[in-house]
């Protein structure tokens, strides 16, 4: 099933979801954790501008409806930093007035509650779609191809799984390729808050250059690494 | 009207009438003693007269034979008269004469004759008209005479002087002859008096006029009994006789002097009299009665205009009043007519507003639903999902049936409150505030939630308000609802509504506060008209706060008010 491999871009995600309805908020967690690697709920736009300075987020799911700030400005703020971000919003409003800020605000997808199961899942894929630029599969430079949905580098016959870190890490270079990716960039994306040492950014880069080939990420010297393509 | 006029009329001539009435009695009163008056005044006059009359008479004769007398006198005194008397001598006697009888016919007119007797009484000589041959009475006196006699057929007045000589024998005598109309020229030139003289023939004893020829005399008197102070009427006049006994010379000789006064003056004095007195009293009798006839004519006049004013002016009463009748029937028709139209307006108006409510109400379960909606759907996705998955575990399942079916009996519950809501109560009921305000919180809590709404409700004294709950719900909410629309409108994050209920002075108060800016309407009673709207299309009907203001103020005795203060509108209700 194509859906589902390309739900499974998400299996190493982090997805931020603001909803201020509990009984919706505790439902939607339950789903979205099938799909995600970690799922962060909030209650209300000010815990969403909080979340996002803490941590980095590959989705966003927001209602706009919320106390303290609308989801609507709070992707605004949003996007003044991050352009690139999917979004998926929940909303209960369907004036216009809502649909035409959110179209300035680039917005994957906007859904209307109640929403169907097609219908939330199909947004999904859109927004995993929009994380991978649309491609599953991405031939690195040493001539493997990685595969998004499984998370799998393909060496001719040979598949190579990658660990949920491991995908993490590289989706996050081939996101930046022929860019320099701090330390620090890269401890917040997968570490957030546990302070990991050098060493174990070292043996997580050991690993996966082991499994797509040494070549393809560079170390620059004093700031972190490079992906090249 | 007619009845009264007549009726006046005969008060006017009635008074008239009496009035004429006096002034004829007294008139009559006044004139019959003025008649009185003149007619003693005329009688003491007539008496007085008479007396006059024979005075006059009296000393005429009097003088006239002292006159005589003396002139015969100094004639026999004459030179040679005696002589001539003496020897009976005619022409001595005329021509000594002559020079004295030319000068004494010239004196009166009425001296007859100048007449020499010798002393035998035989005539001599003489002047003028030819005497009697004999001197009556010649012989018996001595002493000079006078008087009346009858001779040729005539009544002559005589003087006699007697000459006498140196031994006082008689030697003759000297006549004068007059006529006797001398006394009554006398007496006419000196009282204005026609005087008559009857004498009695001797003969056959037949009165005889002395002035034959006197027409007047002749019809006044005509021989008839002649009484003294008898009034004779004659068409030549009114005649007053006086009658004087003429003593003659002798018995024989008797005769009468009438003398007529002619008294129509008097006559006329008293017709003069009684015709002034009647013109006066004629004119005073006009005059009065052309004045009350005037004043009655003014008065009546007066009374027909203010008849007339009044008649017109209860013809205009009437007018008025027909009219007024006319005009309240009028009134009346088109009163209810506009209230037929008022009605079916209201009716309009309602259904409208009915119609709109419910819009809004179905808005509002939509927005009540969305949420369990929602959180079914999502917890139906789960569920497939995690079966999909094998993961759905009998806790799991049982856990989320329960939780939707919660959701079922919340959404089974909000259309039980709106069904209730829509089913209106046919009688007025004593309701808490807090109730009708719960409702209008339970119903529009979801949409005002999910528009990012506060409201906050303050109930500070729970009082009862009596009237249909469900309506004075429906008023608050199309309160709360407009509040909520302009401030979605304006795109407000932090809209806040506030409801507060109090009693203050006996006044049950509840108060909607909003923060949405206030209205810019001005007059701003002019929301509560139907069909205004500030709103866009979409979201306004323009009925919402006039049938808030119907119910509140036409079904529920209250009233409600509306102001900008500080940041919003307030809306007041009164209970």
């Amino acid at each position: 099933m194509s859906s589902c491999n390309i739900l499974d871009i998400l299996s190493d995600k982090k997805v931020l979801y603001a909803e201020d309805e509990e009984g919706i908020r505790t439902n939607v967690v339950d789903i979205l954790e099938l799909f995600f690697e970690k799922v962060v709920a909030v209650g209300d736009g000010k815990e969403v501008m909080d979340e996002m300075m803490l941590s980095s987020y590959d989705m966003l799911i927001f209602d706009i409806c919320m106390p303290h700030m609308d989801g609507l400005e709070a992707i605004r703020r949003i996007r003044q930093k991050d352009k690139k971000i999917p979004i998926i919003i929940l909303s209960a409003h369907t004036e216009q007035d809502y649909l035409w800020r959110a179209v300035e605000l680039k917005i994957t997808r906007y859904l209307t509650k109640p929403y169907d199961k097609q219908t939330f899942l199909k947004a999904l894929e859109m927004a995993a779609l929009e994380i991978v630029g649309d491609n599953l599969n991405i031939t690195l430079k040493s001539g493997c191809i990685y595969n998004y949905s499984q998370k799998v580098v393909c060496h001719g016959v040979e598949n190579i799984k990658l660990s949920k870190n491991e995908s993490r890490f590289l989706e996050y270079l081939i996101k930046r390729a022929n860019q320099s990716v701090t330390f620090d960039d890269i401890y917040d994306y997968i570490w957030e808050f546990d302070i990991p040492s050098k060493e174990a950014i070292k043996s997580l880069v050991k690993e996966v250059r082991k499994k797509i080939g040494s070549e393809c990420i560079k170390n620059v010297y004093g700031i972190g690494y490079m992906l090249e393509l | 009207m007619n009845y009264k006029q007549k009726r006046m009329i005969s008060v006017k001539t009635k008074t008239i009438t009496l009035v004429l009435a006096i002034y004829l009695v007294l008139s009559a009163v006044f004139f019959f003693i003025r008649y009185l008056d003149i007619k003693d005044f005329a009688q003491a006059s007539q008496n007085s007269e008479l007396l006059k009359v024979k005075l006059v008479y009296n000393q005429t004769l009097k003088r006239t034979s002292k006159f005589y007398i003396t002139r015969g006198y100094a004639n026999i005194n004459s030179f040679g008269i005696k002589e001539a008397f003496s020897k009976n001598d005619a022409d001595s006697l005329y021509k000594l004469s002559l020079p004295r009888w030319n000068i004494i016919r010239k004196e009166n007119k009425y001296l007859k004759s100048f007449c020499f007797y010798n002393k035998d009484g035989k005539l001599i000589t003489y002047f003028g008209k030819k005497p009697q041959n004999y001197l009556l009475l010649s012989q018996k006196n001595t002493k000079s005479y006078d008087g009346f006699w009858q001779g040729d057929n005539s009544l002559n007045y005589h003087t006699v002087s007697i000459a006498k000589d140196k031994n006082s024998d008689v030697i003759g005598f000297i006549t004068f002859v007059i006529d006797p109309q001398y006394f009554l020229f006398e007496i006419k030139k000196l009282m204005n008096i026609h005087a008559y003289i009857i004498y009695k023939d001797s003969d056959s004893r037949k009165n005889i006029f002395m002035l034959k020829d006197d027409k007047v005399a002749k019809d006044t008197i005509k021989s008839e009994q002649i009484e003294n102070l008898k009034v004779i009427e004659t068409k030549n006049g009114i005649f007053q006789p006086y009658i004087i006994n003429g003593i003659g010379i002798d018995s024989q000789n008797s005769f009468k002097i009438i003398f007529l006064q002619d008294i129509s003056h008097w006559k006329n004095t008293l017709q003069k009299a009684i015709l002034q007195s009647l013109i006066a009293m004629i004119i005073l009798i006009l005059i009065t009665a052309g004045i009350i006839s005037y004043g009655f004519d003014m008065i009546l006049k007066e009374l027909d205009e203010s008849n007339r004013k009044l008649r017109k002016s209860q013809n205009e009463l009437e007018d008025l009043n027909k009219n007024l009748q006319i005009k309240i029937k009028k009134e009346i028709q088109l009163k209810l007519k506009k209230e037929r139209e008022a009605n079916e307006k209201e009716r309009i108006l309602a259904h409208q507003s009915k119609l709109a409510s419910m819009g809004e109400m179905i808005g509002n379960i939509a927005h009540q639903w969305r949420q369990p909606l929602t959180q079914l759907s999502s917890i139906l996705i789960s569920l497939e999902l995690y079966f999909e998955r094998g993961k759905l575990t009998k806790d799991r399942f049982q856990v989320k049936a329960k939780e939707a079916n919660e959701q079922i009996n919340f959404m089974s519950r909000t259309i039980d409150d709106f069904r209730n809501f829509f089913t209106s109560k046919k009688e007025k009921e004593y309701c808490k505030v807090s109730y009708a305000i719960d409702n209008v919180e339970k119903l529009l809590l979801a949409s005002l939630k999910n528009n990012d709404i506060d409201l906050m409700v303050e109930i500070k004294d729970d009082f009862d308000i009596y009237g249909f709950p469900n309506e004075i719900s429906q008023a608050f909410i199309n309160i709360l609802s407009n509040a909520k629309d302009v401030i979605l409108e304006k795109g407000m994050k932090n809209g806040v509504i506030h409801i507060e209920a109090f009693l203050e002075n006996d006044k049950k108060i509840v108060i909607f506060t909003d923060n949405a800016g206030g209205i810019k309407v001005d007059p701003i009673d002019k929301i509560f008209e139907p069909y205004f709207s500030t709103k866009h299309a979409k979201s306004g009907t323009g009925i919402g706060l006039y049938m808030t203001k119907t119910i509140i103020e036409k079904n529920n005795n209250g009233k409600i008010e509306v102001q900008n203060i500080g940041k919003g509108a307030v809306f007041t209700v009164i209970f």
